[in-house]
């Protein structure tokens, strides 16, 4: 039991030193076509009032952002989701005091995995609605009450894989109390 | 201890311990979905002016924000009563001599109150500020009806503890009396 804790928890720091760079490397590029897309070409086509065919540039550029978004974005979950992972290790090797089964590994994993997503998808909507709104006000509108319900989906999802877990903390305090008190009432 | 005291002291501490890291998660969620609607997803929609065929995103996110909300607070509700209950086991077990179903009964129904009109009173802290966002209308009149309700629990509280202090001082008079 000791050698899985030992090696899980060894996993979980090699999988989190291999994603966090990427992680922030996928990330940074994705802000960097955001800012670049968003604040200067956009900017200048919209200030030289460019057309293409009486079509406007401008929610061309942002139609063509957005999906240059979405791909490093789209990589970024992948990190995330082994950060995640990672995390839900962590915890598991932590809080089950050394003793600790896959169950516990798949719930800490699928919570945090939950909590992290959440955080992201309401951290990228600052940026991809600014952009989707520039392509079409009602488009981003939609997306928005979307990536609503998908957050409150995963932090139901979060929950549960945590109540399943913090049960069976409770149970076994209440043991150890009532074992307790059972031994201090024989004295 | 005697065995029926025992046997409730058991129970109730499973009972406390098994819905207490519910409660906690149930309400962190609820207040992380608050935290996300209110602090994120409402003020953005309103910033962009986003709507959808005229209706403004920021109130149909209230509308969904409020109703996940209300689910978890509706699954927290069932562990609070769960707790009430392992507590006015604890009190029946600690006060008086022995135990009866009428005391445990009471003390249930007090402690019930007092937790619910707590909880009521947090969560219309939170909840306001939604409905308020949706229709100032509903929000005066769900206040009106949490004053009433609150005040309801208080008056049931009441006098299920006045019977129970009622039945403690007879009991302690009458030993008095047998003196």
């Amino acid at each position: 039991m000791a050698d899985l804790t030992a090696k899980t928890y060894a996993e979980a720091m090699r999988e989190i030193f291999d994603s966090v760079p990427k992680l922030v490397v996928n990330l940074l590029t994705a802000f960097l076509i955001y800012i670049f897309g968003n604040k200067v070409f956009t900017a200048i086509s919209a200030r030289l009032g460019l057309t293409i065919a009486g079509i406007q540039v401008v929610p061309i550029i942002n139609a063509v952002v957005l999906l240059s978004m979405i791909y490093f974005v789209y990589k970024c979950f992948g990190e995330i989701r082994d950060i995640a992972e990672s995390f839900g290790k962590l915890i598991a090797v932590n809080i089950g005091g050394g003793v600790m089964d896959e169950s516990e590994v798949k719930d800490y994993s699928s919570a945090m995995r939950g909590i992290l997503y959440a955080i992201a998808l309401t951290a990228l909507s600052y940026f991809f609605m600014d952009v989707l709104n520039g392509v079409h006000g009602m488009l981003a509108g939609f997306a928005m009450v979307l990536i609503v319900i998908m957050v409150i989906l995963l932090l139901f999802k979060s929950v549960n894989a945590l109540n399943r877990q913090f049960t069976a903390l409770g149970k076994q305090a209440a043991d150890q109390i009532l074992a307790e008190a059972e031994k201090s009432a024989k004295k | 201890m005697p065995s029926k005291k025992a046997t409730m002291f058991r129970e109730a501490m499973r009972e406390f311990w098994d819905s207490i890291p519910k409660l906690v998660v149930n309400l962190g969620t609820a207040y992380l979905i608050y935290l996300f609607g209110m602090n994120a997803f409402i003020p953005l929609a309103d910033s962009l002016g986003l709507t959808i065929g005229g209706l403004a995103v920021s109130q149909v996110t209230s509308v969904v924000v409020l109703c996940a909300m209300t689910l978890l607070v509706y699954r927290s509700l069932g562990e609070l009563r769960d707790i009430a209950e392992a507590l006015a086991k604890f009190l029946a077990v600690q006060v008086g001599e022995d135990v009866t179903d009428e005391e445990v009964e009471d003390y249930r129904t007090a402690i019930r109150g007092l937790i619910s009109v707590g909880a009521i009173v947090v969560a219309l802290y939170f909840f306001l500020g939604m409905l308020r966002g949706i229709n100032v209308v509903v929000a005066g009149v769900v206040y009106i009806f949490a004053v009433i309700y609150c005040i309801m629990l208080l008056l049931r509280t009441g006098s299920a503890l006045e019977r129970e202090i009622g039945a403690w001082a007879e009991e302690k008079a009458r030993r008095l009396d047998s003196k």
